[in-house]
């Protein structure tokens, strides 16, 4: 499959180890990947990446949390149709400091799940 | 004159004394809500400690015994990669416990995501794997469904959590060769969930402490050693939180043990 063709995903993960693993059975399956570690790299990206589909973990360094970042794109018109996922070790129902209106396509709990089923996800929402 | 004076005295020292008291009541107070404000940041701080710092190093050892299962071809390190998998999701599910007694004696049930289910298929749905466990430690195993059509309004993944640990317990407390049952009926306007062992059962001091946090019945721990006395406590208070019960009867050591969830039904 020809690069332009492939589905984008924008996903944004702090754990290196995590985004290596998973990064590699992403691209495995035939999407074009672009992996940020923190909100604001996440947003640098936006400006010139356009994803099919964006992944987010909750709790990361700096000055935006996940929550931050769904705030951000759902907001923005070009990404009115994007699905998300929230994919994070705090659970749907365990708070995240506070209750957040924010909501994303999926939620999934990283440690409950595995890589098969996160890539089922993946293909359900962003067929590629 | 005198005695008016000294009886207006006697007011004022005893407003004066009232005043104190109720200055410290106030204080004592203030600090106790102080107190209970600041333990609920300590709550917070723990679910994030727990929930990022000991989920993210299981997830990645999750994740990579996946991986590495995906491409072996060895069915001996297939094993082994299997059995660290096993071990690994037992402390993932002890995490989640943690994290699940952390936030067990809030009253509120803002964490609650509930939904309207049938309660014969979700046990039934619920109790499905453990056919294979009852049936390896050749103890026969039964759902009854009594009556069908009984609708409940439950937080699911808090409900399963409560069933399964009913369904451990009677399979780790029960001999070989013996029954566990599980009964679904109706009463007026209740769902009942009855997992019915024969097992080690329990004394008249263990009934009344089974729910407590972190107990263990002398009978149990020499079963097995490796239970934490956490399941039924959150049990209790998910229980709770569905404006439901959870009981529990027993006719005494080495009789079996029966314990019933009680939930509203609703149209």
């Amino acid at each position: 499959m020809e690069t332009s063709q492939k589905k984008k995903v924008l996903w944004v993960e702090d754990d290196k180890l995590l985004g290596k693993i998973l990064g590699e059975a992403i691209a495995v399956k035939g999407y074009e990947l672009q992996l940020a570690l923190t909100g604001r790299e996440a947003i640098t990206t936006l400006k010139d990446f356009t994803p099919d589909i964006i992944m987010v973990d909750l709790y990361l360094p700096g000055d935006m949390n996940g929550y931050d970042i769904l705030e951000r794109v759902t907001t923005d018109p070009r990404f009115k149709k994007t699905p998300t996922i929230i994919l994070s070790n705090f659970g749907k129902t365990e708070h995240f400091g506070k209750e957040h209106p924010v909501a994303a396509t999926r939620y999934l709990l990283k440690a409950d799940v595995g890589i098969s089923q996160i890539l089922a996800t993946l293909h359900e929402l962003c067929p590629n | 004159m005198s005695n008016y004076l000294a009886w207006q005295s006697d007011n004022f020292i005893t407003i004066f004394i009232g005043l104190v008291l109720l200055e410290i009541l106030i204080l004592v107070i203030l600090s106790l809500w102080k107190m209970f404000h600041n333990n609920e940041t300590l709550k917070y701080e723990f679910i994030t400690i727990i929930a990022h710092k000991y989920r993210t190093p299981l997830t990645q050892v999750k994740w990579l015994c996946e991986n590495l299962l995906n491409s072996e071809k060895d069915e001996y390190k297939k094993e082994s990669l299997r059995n660290i998998n096993q071990s690994n999701d037992k402390l993932i599910k002890l995490t989640n416990s943690l994290i699940e007694i952390t936030d067990s004696d809030r009253s509120a049930t803002a964490s609650y995501s509930f939904e309207t289910v049938h309660l014969c298929d979700f046990v039934r749905l619920v109790a499905e794997p453990y056919k294979t466990l009852f049936h390896e430690k050749n103890i026969f195993f039964s759902v009854e469904c009594v009556a069908e059509d009984i609708k409940v309004k439950i937080d699911k993944q808090r409900i399963e959590f409560v069933l399964q640990s009913l369904l451990e317990n009677a399979c780790t407390y029960t001999s070989p060769g013996k029954n566990v049952r599980v009964i679904v009926e109706r009463s007026f306007r209740k769902g009942l969930v009855s997992v019915i062992d024969q097992g080690i059962g329990l004394s008249g001091g263990d009934l009344s402490r089974i729910f407590t946090k972190f107990f263990r019945s002398d009978s149990a721990r020499r079963v097995d050693t490796e239970g934490f006395g956490i399941s039924l406590f959150l049990s209790k208070a998910i229980m709770r939180r569905h404006k439901g019960k959870i009981q529990v009867s027993s006719d005494g050591p080495e009789k079996g043990a029966k314990f019933e969830l009680i939930l509203k039904v609703v149209k």
